[in-house]
């Protein structure tokens, strides 16, 4: 008696739970691999995004066209209250509730907008198409997914972890520098070319990212990026530059770039960028915030070398107090209330210790 | 031999009606049923040298008139009637072109031509005046081929000392070409756990940039498009549309629609330069003066400078050879100028804009706490940042730019960072009487001396930078075309004060 009556409720508990299940799926969107855990998304909240209106052309693969009027919102925006950005995103497949699916690649995300729409013409969607219809204009029908209920993200850019900051005025001690003609000066240059075979990439990366004095931020292709130069005296140092690059592409006043797990940073520039702070006679920039900004891996520990080899590892709690600053015209490390032979003089690389 | 029904009278009237539906049902793309219920009738594609492309899906809504040929009776549609609304640009030869089997006429011709579709021949062409050889059956695509075109329908391939090639849409629609799959993407439905996957290719003719420009070094190639964007080529293909080509790069990267041109060993440098150099000297404490000289191009400047007409700007060595904007228009290139961009940043790529979309010169020279002054002549040809110093042509000499002269000297005494003055002359008397002719050199040779007294009097650094080239034309001159006298300028950074 016990057993059947167990039985009639656990049967009750599937039945409200799928019907649960139904009603939230009508009413939601979900989205995998996105952050750690799966996302549900109500529709409510994606109405009340900003709203766009688009005349749109679908193609079918018969060449035939339909035209209408579709309203959503895009999924740059959904994206960008998680914090993400469509153009960070490698791929996703978008899968509606009778099975059909179709992966997006990367050349169609960078490109193109994807409107999850939720009016057409102005009227609710019908039946074949509710709760939502991915609109991707200027792609094929087959991307234009009706009933959509899931969105996956198959890949997306990780942030960069670095695992190594390198300061560009040590650089250029240890590394060979060439003569630059910058307008009537000839200035000192480093061949990226050198500084990227030096590092020895096993996989090369797709941009390397610059940060400027002046907030200025740019995404530079590799192959750009490795056929040029970092200027590192005279006006605007360090400044990317190449004879094959237009001057539109320099980048003046870097304060740093990444390459791979490579941070490298002019220290002259932090200065600039960052609030110096002072702390027992010495007037530096922080450590820890240079780290933040650069998104340096975290680690228990971190070797500092400096250009003659002399290395020293310092705790993660001390590397979150500790400063660079110059000492003379050589980059120096400050960690308060450190032993002496921490204060790396000609610092050139801080890592972090696996 | 023939019978076409329908009576004169009633022609104008009936091709007027035919135009409207025509225009109704094939410009607009409109898909025409098979009377015959389950009848496959494939596209036919109207191509080439036209204003309007046509796909011709199904025989309803066209104009059929019934006529006879040979012992057949059939619904056709004249060819010289679709062609109408075609529209080819020009006097043109038309390609019948089947899968394994082209015939080419003269589009002036085709009077007595007719188009039918028949379940046995697919489209099929009947000429009456022509050798039965033409009469293409299994017709895919009706190409116009144009005898001549303008300048600007072209794909032209130029370099920066001549303009090398030219090619029209009908031409490369019936040259060889590669068949380009150009994949779509694949998708699956999944039943019971099995996905089921398809993938979608469009197949588009191409032509590569070889077949364009050759085997040669071509050295730094742009792709230009039609709304100015330029791409650096690094590997991609030539899509032929029906009246357009596309260029799709190398994995998928980017796309120039419209293709107006290549430009082979193009240079680094731009006019654009002058903003990125005009700052950089503000920044390192200098006073500049920027001058921007109105239709001087490039061969020009050679021609003018090895005939004597330069006298003081050839003494101070030669120009840098520079890559204008495409289009070679004033409001495109002086907008390339202040800004460091090119139109597809700053919104101007035609004479139809005025409004920036990008910040100009005299916006970032205020942000860094500079002076800056605008002198033009009676009016201003794009709107920037600051209200420029208006000059009318006092005393009536027929132009403005004595009087910018004047007024530039006056600031160049004045305590002003920057000083932007356009000169419009050379512009003026290039497009009256020719680019090269002797009036317009004798224009140059007066800017150089407008060009010694504003050096000399300036301390300061001086940029001189064009806006667009000129080319020769039957009445005189003109500008505003992909070739290399338009797009190629002189440029130059002087030290300012008495030599």
């Amino acid at each position: 008696m016990q057993k059947k009556w167990i039985g009639r409720f656990t049967l009750s508990l599937l039945i409200v739970v799928l019907a649960i299940g139904i009603v939230f799926a009508d009413d939601s969107l979900l989205i995998t691999g996105l952050l750690d855990e799966d996302t549900v998304v109500p529709l409510s909240m994606i109405r009340e995004l900003p709203q766009l209106t688009q005349d749109v052309v679908a193609v079918n693969s018969a060449g035939k066209e339909s035209h209408f009027t579709v309203t959503g919102a895009l999924f740059d925006d959904l994206l960008a209250t998680y914090g993400k950005q469509q153009e960070n995103i490698l791929g996703i497949r978008l899968i509606a509730s009778d099975g059909y699916s179709i992966d997006v690649p990367r050349e169609v995300l960078v490109q193109r907008e994807i409107i999850l729409a939720y009016l057409t013409d102005g009227m609710l969607l019908d039946e074949r198409s509710e709760p939502l219809r991915a609109i991707i204009p200027e792609e094929r029908a087959m991307y234009w997914v009706r009933n959509l209920i899931q969105i996956e993200i198959i890949d997306q850019v990780q942030s960069a972890e670095i695992t190594t900051i390198r300061f560009l005025e040590s650089l250029t001690e240890i590394q060979p520098l060439e003569d630059y003609a910058y307008y009537a000066e000839i200035d000192q240059a480093i061949n990226i070319q050198e500084i990227v075979e030096n590092l020895g990439l096993d996989q090369k990366p797709e941009r390397v990212f610059f940060q400027a004095s002046d907030g200025f931020e740019k995404n530079e292709t590799y192959e750009e990026f490795s056929s040029g130069y970092i200027k590192m005296t005279g006006t605007s140092a360090p400044l990317f530059l190449s004879p094959k690059l237009p001057k539109g592409m320099q980048v003046k006043d870097i304060v740093f770039f990444t390459v791979a797990d490579n941070g490298f940073v002019s220290l002259t520039q932090a200065f600039d960028y960052y609030a110096p702070k002072t702390q027992d006679d010495v007037v530096g920039i922080s450590l820890a915030e240079l780290m933040a900004d650069l998104g340096v891996v975290k680690s228990d520990l971190y070797r500092l070398t400096a250009i003659d080899g002399y290395e020293v590892e310092v705790t993660a709690e001390d590397m979150a107090s500790g400063y660079v600053y110059f000492d003379e015209d050589q980059v120096r490390s400050y960690f308060p209330g450190l032993r002496r032979n921490t204060s790396v003089l000609g610092l050139y690389t801080i890592e972090a210790v696996r | 031999m023939r019978t076409v029904t329908g009576g004169e009278e009633s022609k104008v009237d009936r091709v007027g009606v035919s135009v409207i539906v025509l225009c109704l049902l094939l410009i607009l793309g409109a898909t025409v049923a098979p009377k015959a219920a389950g009848a496959y009738i494939p596209t036919l594609q109207i191509v080439g040298d036209i204003e309007n492309a046509l796909d011709i899906r199904g025989v309803e809504g066209l104009d059929l008139q019934t006529i006879t040929y040979g012992d057949r009776t059939l619904h056709a549609v004249s060819i010289d009637e679709l062609l109408k609304i075609a529209k080819p640009r020009s006097r043109s030869d038309v390609i019948y072109s089947a899968p394994d089997l082209a015939a080419r006429v003269d589009a002036s011709l085709l009077a007595n031509s007719y188009l039918a579709f028949t379940p046995e021949n697919g489209w099929e062409v009947l000429n009456f005046d022509h050798p039965t050889s033409s009469n293409i059956k299994r017709l895919e695509q009706i190409i116009a081929v144009a005898h001549e075109l303008e300048w600007d329908d072209r794909i032209t391939i130029i370099s920066p000392i001549e303009n090398i090639a030219y090619f029209s849409i009908g031409q490369l629609h019936a040259s060889s070409q590669y068949v380009h799959w150009e994949y779509n993407g694949s998708a699956t439905f999944t039943h019971d756990t099995v996905g089921y996957t398809s993938s979608v290719y469009t197949k588009s003719p191409a032509v590569t940039l070889s077949d364009l420009a050759g085997e040669a070094d071509l050295g730094r190639v742009l792709v230009v498009g039609g709304s100015g964007e330029m791409a650096v080529y690094k590997g991609g293909m030539f899509l032929l549309r029906p009246n357009h080509v596309d260029f799709v790069a190398e994995g998928r990267r980017g796309m120039v629609k419209n293709v107006k041109g290549i430009i082979l060993n193009s240079p680094v440098s731009s006019n654009s330069d002058a903003f990125h150099d005009a700052l950089h000297f503000l920044g390192a404490g200098r006073s500049v003066l920027l001058v921007i000289l109105d239709g001087f191009g490039y061969h020009q400047y050679a021609y003018a400078s090895d005939n004597g007409y330069l006298p003081f700007m050839s003494s101070l060595g030669e120009a840098q050879r520079v890559l204008s904007v495409y289009q070679p228009v004033t409001n495109a290139g002086l907008a390339s100028i202040l800004t460091g961009v090119g139109p597809e940043q700053n919104g101007v790529m035609s004479r139809n804009q005025r409004s920036l979309t990008s910040q100009d010169l005299f916006e970032v020279a205020t942000e860094m706490g500079k002076m800056s002054a605008y002198i033009v002549g009676d009016r201003q040809i794009i709107n920037v940042s600051m209200e420029p110093v208006y000059n009318l042509d006092l005393n009536q000499s027929g132009s403005t730019d004595d009087e910018i002269l004047a007024t530039t000297l006056l600031y160049a005494k004045k305590d002003v960072d920057l000083v932007v003055a356009h000169f419009k002359d050379i512009d003026r008397s290039g497009h009256t009487f020719g680019d090269l002719s002797l009036q317009t050199m004798l224009t140059i040779a007066e800017t150089d001396r407008y060009l010694e007294e504003l050096i000399t009097s300036w301390d300061g650094m001086v940029i001189v930078a064009v806006d667009h080239g000129m080319h020769s034309t039957l009445d005189g001159g003109g500008h505003g075309l992909l070739r290399y006298e338009d797009m190629f300028v002189p440029y130059f950074i002087l030290e300012g004060g008495k030599r």
